[in-house]
């Protein structure tokens, strides 16, 4: 249980302070949230709420920087922010939680049930991260989520993130309020299609195979999408209280072929 | 040390700075703050403004509040000067239960200092973090009207609700509850509010098993630690045997449970109960307490209960305190007579049968369904599954307890102030003149305060130590070991003929009580006994067992068993409208019942005993049913222009009841006071939904005196006399007539002392507007003030008093209709409830506003129920969704986009000024309704609530 607070007044006084038994809190809808483990295992907190520098939002080529202390709610609110990431910050149903949580807090949690990372991943952003030796250094999302415990110690200081794609997502929760059983994003960048998902209690999944399966036959069916994801053996899904394996699957088949249908739309 | 600015005034705090804001603004005396989730960021009970944007304070460190400024839910405006904000909620009705009423007039108050003009979505974002469970969301759209106009005009245009009863002026009038400014502008009212400083805490060990025998408790360790005053294990506590239902006594639930019990019954009852100095030495005591267990094999569903040789929840010996059988001692044989078991003591007999599982049980019916079945044309025959969820108050149990004058007195967050009493004194074995319950305000009951969940242990607690106690539920806590709503297996057959007549109904229910018999029969019967009256039919039969088994206890509901009876018959109609090719409307109306059909299916149908059978009384059912089909376009097909999403309508009849006839009771008294004013002393317990200003209401129009001159004071085991309490729609119906027999009393008083002071006859007064007694003979008048100034002079005949005690065999029935339309995604198996339209007759509304969002209230908590509440057991016995996040209870963004509620006018001859009750029928519609509007836009029966995605696509075939 942490018993020291640090209010780091920028990056580096942030950075200087991590050590493995501190956890960086940033809107605290995570670390302060009821039975939070990041919580009841650290003895200090390193608040980054008045960090300076970390809560702006700058265009520049085509590509949109974000402070990873802005919140969902200043990601909707703001002009620049492409439709795409306002939807997925809005995929936090309440209110008063977005004018809390942040994008940085959200990826560095890497919820299997995240709002933002499926977005997010499937743009190809890339996460501005600066290290306790000083180095800062640019990361895909994906290349992040896939080495995180390489990462424990450094600060996501900004999220770039690409304003000229097309990205579909879709979220299913019991309720608004409740944790997805499954998000879902599909967006055609760089000439190819990119697919991510968030799986309650699986993680966060890129779904290359799919991926590959639309590219190879943009026609494909709908039953055939969803065979291959029921016959998926790298797919770790379960029975659980957010669903049964099948239900899961079938989820994300149907899902994607969806996403891939509205692409498919958006581009004509 | 913390510096901040607090509504506008400069704050240093000496205080740890990982603790929470809200601990922090505790410290500073800001207590409507409050805590509904622990730490959850879910209900918005702790949303301040922080550097003037809108956060939950319980996830916000003390020290990231360094500096800044904070507004609280306090600020606003206190009771004797509302902003137009508080004013426009009180107005609008939604200042109900009101534990989260101070927070949502913040946000609201913020969404106006940002946007004069906000639209409904922008009203909807900003109370999207903000449960409430007891008014429903709509009227806070009206409310962001009234104040819209307010500001811009200085008067309301918009009409709040409809009004009744012209010739009355308070009765069905729109009125301010007279509670809402307290309550909307965060003043003292909960149980948490009147703590002394000099407090102890108890937190209780929980049972990590479902079944266990609990062979040693060492408290050595825990003992020994600075700070703690007690622990309170089944080795050192009373040994009296009692139930927690608060209802008649003797009650129809067996007396099966001791405060703490030397075998564990579910995962999360009682172990032992820790009193220290503070929370933290509590908590930290209850960690070194070490349990020895006997790990027995559990049972969870009924099928499992009901099984052959299935392990016993329930194997000490049985006692009958009346009409025992004459086998008993034969009967007792059989089971092991273990002295950890106790023993189960039935008050008379309730057809149970422990060595089966079985607490209680029930068989009856009239006619001949066999044969009726045999003459139908078509006949239907499916079972129904009904889940276990949550009442999920905003305010989680709590008691505070403590020592006075020789007497235990307890303030309690509670529907039954009396039979808490009574229940405390068999627990302590004092007499209950020693024993002085409070209610105060209650933040949301539903049912689940009509038991007594931690009254008895922290009196207890104090009655043993001395101590002044709070004991306050967790979340979670709430989920695990309080009363939920009792599963059911809804079996239902039924006969029609080919014009739409129906044969006969045959209803078999198994119900599941978990592991205690609270409410065991009361709560099931009303799934037939709320249900089966509704049809014309000359054949009907039932059979309703209930079982024990180890799943966190059930109790009561809001809706009783009705809501899930409702469900099976609803839909079990529809399916037979269905199979007989005919319109489920036209079905639905040649088969409902209508007034003066004699109801003889009531006979067996009693709460433990012969019930009365009497004919419908006044019954807006027709009318209900008739509007709301004309509202939703009855028979006209929607299409969404989305091949995925398919579009249904489905509506269905409902019933409650208003009370007990024969067995509640209900009592007031009135004074005049020296200025000519009233108090009103009632039994009653108000616990939000405007009792108390019912009971003004109708004093107000008997003595015509204006509602301000009236002061009513309820749920006070001291001051008020014996009333059965705030459960089975009783409220507006007993204690409201018993307002007006006491009133009525006191208008006889006061007339016959104004013609003793006039010198005239009685027959010549007659009580007058406002607060006078008027000479029709002489034309002479005598104020209220000078009646009661003469008669209290010395040379008077004294103080001028009037009790009133109400009793009745009578049976004042609301009806309604609900109504929904539904569109289905058939790949994905969404749900959205487009329009949900809530049709009922409820008598003379006396407060309208309130009725209307009592009634959105209800029915969106019964969406909630037909499409994502549930408790999840693992395979052990465990919630694993025991939070509110996870469990799923509906908010603001799972209201219907149409969303109405409609009351039918009906006077009833026997409810106070015609009314009956309102809120608990309208949880009894949304089931069936959205169920049969699912088959409609997709062609499924849904047979188990939730009706979840997953569900409808294994129903569609596309799951496994």
């Amino acid at each position: 249980m942490a018993t020291q607070l640090l209010m780091a007044k920028d990056p580096a006084e942030a950075i200087g302070s991590k050590t493995a038994s501190a956890a960086f809190i940033a809107g605290g809808t995570e670390v302060n949230r009821l039975g939070s483990d990041i919580a009841a295992k650290a003895d200090t907190l390193i608040s980054l709420k008045k960090c300076s520098g970390l809560a702006d939002i700058r265009k520049e080529d085509g590509c949109l920087t974000i402070g990873s202390m802005c919140t969902f709610q200043q990601l909707i609110e703001s002009d620049d922010v492409p439709a795409y990431l306002k939807e997925a910050a809005h995929f936090m149903a309440s209110r008063t939680k977005r004018n809390m949580a942040t994008i940085g807090g959200n990826i560095a949690a890497a919820r299997s049930d995240s709002y933002l990372i499926p977005a997010l991943h499937a743009a190809g952003a890339v996460l501005n991260i600066c290290c306790k030796e000083g180095e800062c250094a640019s990361v895909a999302i994906a290349d992040y989520l896939d080495e995180q415990d390489k990462y424990t110690d450094a600060l996501i200081v900004s999220v770039s993130v690409p304003t000229d794609i097309v990205l579909v997502s879709k979220r299913y929760a019991n309720t608004a309020q409740s944790h997805a059983v499954l998000t879902a994003s599909a967006a055609l960048r760089d000439g190819g299609l990119h697919m991510a998902g968030a799986v309650k209690n699986v993680g966060i999944l890129h779904f290359c195979d799919l991926e590959k399966a639309f590219m190879d036959d943009p026609d494909i069916s709908e039953d055939a999408i969803v065979k291959m994801v029921r016959e998926c053996t790298g797919l770790h899904t379960s029975d659980d209280m957010f669903g049964s394996d099948d239900y899961k699957r079938y989820l994300i088949g149907v899902t994607v072929y969806d996403l891939h249908r509205q692409l498919r739309g958006k581009e004509v | 040390m913390i510096s901040c600015t607090i509504n506008g005034k400069k704050r240093s705090f000496d205080i740890d700075p990982t603790k929470r804001l809200r601990e922090m603004l505790l410290m500073n005396g800001n207590f409507a703050v409050r805590d509904s989730d622990d730490a959850e960021g879910f209900c918005g009970s702790d949303t301040v403004l922080l550097d003037g944007t809108p956060v939950f304070s319980n996830l916000v460190l003390a020290g990231e509040a360094e500096g800044c400024e904070i507004i609280t839910p306090d600020s606003l405006g206190d009771s004797m000067h509302l902003t137009v904000v508080q004013q426009a909620l009180i107005d609008a009705g939604v200042v109900q239960s009101a534990y989260n009423a101070p927070a949502a007039a913040l946000l609201m108050t913020w969404l106006f200092s940002q946007n004069p003009d906000p639209s409904r979505e922008e009203v909807k974002d900003v109370l999207s973090g903000i449960f409430i469970r007891d008014a429903g969301y709509e009227h806070y759209y009206l409310a962001a009207e009234l104040i819209k106009e307010k500001l811009a005009t200085g008067e309301y245009k918009t009409e709040i609700a409809p009004e009744f009863r012209p010739e009355l002026k308070a009765v069905g009038k729109v009125m301010p509850k007279i509670d809402a400014p307290q309550l909307v502008s965060g003043e003292r009212a909960f149980v948490e509010d009147y703590v002394d400083d000099d407090t102890c805490y108890m937190v209780v060990l929980r049972s990590p098993y479902a079944h266990a025998y609990v062979n040693k408790v060492d408290t050595s360790k825990a003992e020994a630690l600075p700070g703690v005053i007690k622990v309170i294990t089944a080795y050192n506590c009373s040994d009296a045997t009692y139930m927690s239902a608060g209802q008649g006594n003797p009650e129809p639930s067996p007396h099966d449970r001791k405060l703490l019990n030397k075998k564990v019954r579910h995962v999360g009852d009682r172990v032992a109960a820790i009193v220290a100095e503070t929370l933290e030495e509590a908590i930290k005591a209850r960690d070194l307490i070490e349990v020895e267990y006997e790990p027995l094999e559990a049972v969870f569903t009924v099928e499992e209960a009901m099984a052959e040789g299935a392990p016993l929840v329930h194997n000490g010996k049985v006692q009958y305190n009346a009409g025992a059988p004459d086998d008993l001692d034969e009967y007792n044989s059989k089971l092991s007579g273990d002295e950890r078991e106790g023993k189960v003591v039935y008050q008379f007999p309730l057809h149970g049968d422990i060595l089966h599982n079985v607490a209680a049980a029930n068989h009856g019916g009239i006619g001949d369904v066999d044969k009726a079945f045999e003459e139908a044309d078509a006949v239907v025959e499916a079972t129904y599954q009904t889940s276990q969820i949550q009442h999920t108050p905003l305010e989680t149990h709590i008691c505070f307890s403590k020592l006075e004058n020789g007497r235990l007195i307890i303030y309690a967050s509670t529907q039954v102030p009396y039979h808490v009493r009574r229940i405390v004194s068999w627990v302590t074995g004092l007499s209950e003149n020693k024993i002085h319950v409070i209610k105060t305000r209650v933040g949301g009951g539903y049912g689940s305060k009509q038991d007594i969940l931690v009254e008895d242990l922290t009196a207890y607690a104090t009655f043993v130590t001395g101590r002044p106690v709070l004991y306050h539920n967790t979340r979670e806590e709430e989920f695990i070991a309080n009363s939920t709503r009792h599963p059911m297996r809804v079996h239902v057959k039924m006969g029609g003929k080919k014009d739409g007549s129906i044969t006969g109904i045959y209803m078999k229910v198994d119900a599941n009580t978990g592991p205690y018999g609270n409410h065991a029969l009361t709560v099931p019967m009303n799934s037939c006994s709320k249900t089966l009256p509704l049809f014309k039919c000359d054949n009907m039969k039932y059979d309703l067992t209930i079982y024990y088994t180890n799943t966190p206890p059930a109790g009561a509901y809001q809706g009783y068993g009705t809501p899930k009876g409702t469900y099976g018959l609803m839909m079990a109609m529809c399916e037979l409208a269905d199979k007989l090719g005919i319109d489920y409307k036209d079905m639905v109306l040649k088969n409902h019942v209508e007034e003066g059909y004699m109801l003889e299916i009531l006979k067996g149908l009693g709460e433990g005993r012969e019930g009365n059978v009497v004919p419908v009384g006044s019954c807006g059912l027709r009318e209900a049913v008739e509007k709301g089909c004309e509202m939703i376009e009855w028979g006209k097909r929607e299409e969404s222009g989305d091949p995925d999403w398919k579009i249904g309508k489905g509506f269905a009849m409902i019933m409650q009841g208003s009370g007990l006839p024969g067995l509640d009771h209900a009592n007031a008294v009135a004074k005049l006071e020296m200025d000519g004013s009233i108090i009103v002393l009632s039994g009653a317990a108000d616990i939000g939904t405007g009792l108390d200003t019912i009971i003004a209401k109708v004093t107000s129009d008997i003595l015509c005196i204006p509602v301000d001159k009236i002061t009513v004071i309820s749920g006070d085991t001291d001051s008020g006399a014996f009333d059965t309490g705030s459960y089975a729609s009783s409220g507006t119906f007993f204690s409201g007539n018993a307002a007006v027999v006491a009133a009525t009393n006191l208008k006889n008083k006061i007339l016959d002392e104004a013609a003793y002071q006039l010198g005239e006859e009685l027959d010549d007064m007659e009580i007058t507007w406002p607060g006078e007694v008027h000479s029709k003979k002489t034309g002479k008048v005598l104020s209220f003030y000078e009646i009661i100034h003469t008669s209290t002079s010395g040379t008077g005949r004294g103080h001028l008093i009037a009790p009133g005690s109400f009793t009745t065999a009578a049976s004042s029935v609301p009806y309604g209709a609900h109504f929904a339309q539904v569109a289905v995604n058939v790949k994905t198996g969404e749900v959205k409830v487009q329009k949900f339209y809530a049709v009922q007759d409820a008598g003379t509304p006396i407060n309208p506003e309130a009725a209307l969002c009592q009634m959105y209230g209800a029915s969106l908590k019964s969406i909630g129920h037909t499409l994502y509440e549930d408790m999840i057991l693992d395979k052990d016995g465990r919630c694993v969704n025991a939070n509110m996040t996870d469990y799923g209870v509906p908010m603001i963004s799972e209201q219907p986009d149409d969303f109405k509620a409609v009351l039918i006018d009906v006077n009833d001859p026997d409810g106070p000024f015609g009314a009956k009750s309102i809120s608990e029928i309208a949880c009894n519609g949304a089931a069936p309704a959205i169920g049969n509007a699912i088959h409609d836009a997709c062609g499924v029966w849904m047979r188990s609530w939730p009706m979840t995605p997953e569900k409808i696509l294994r129903e569609l075939g596309k799951i496994k």
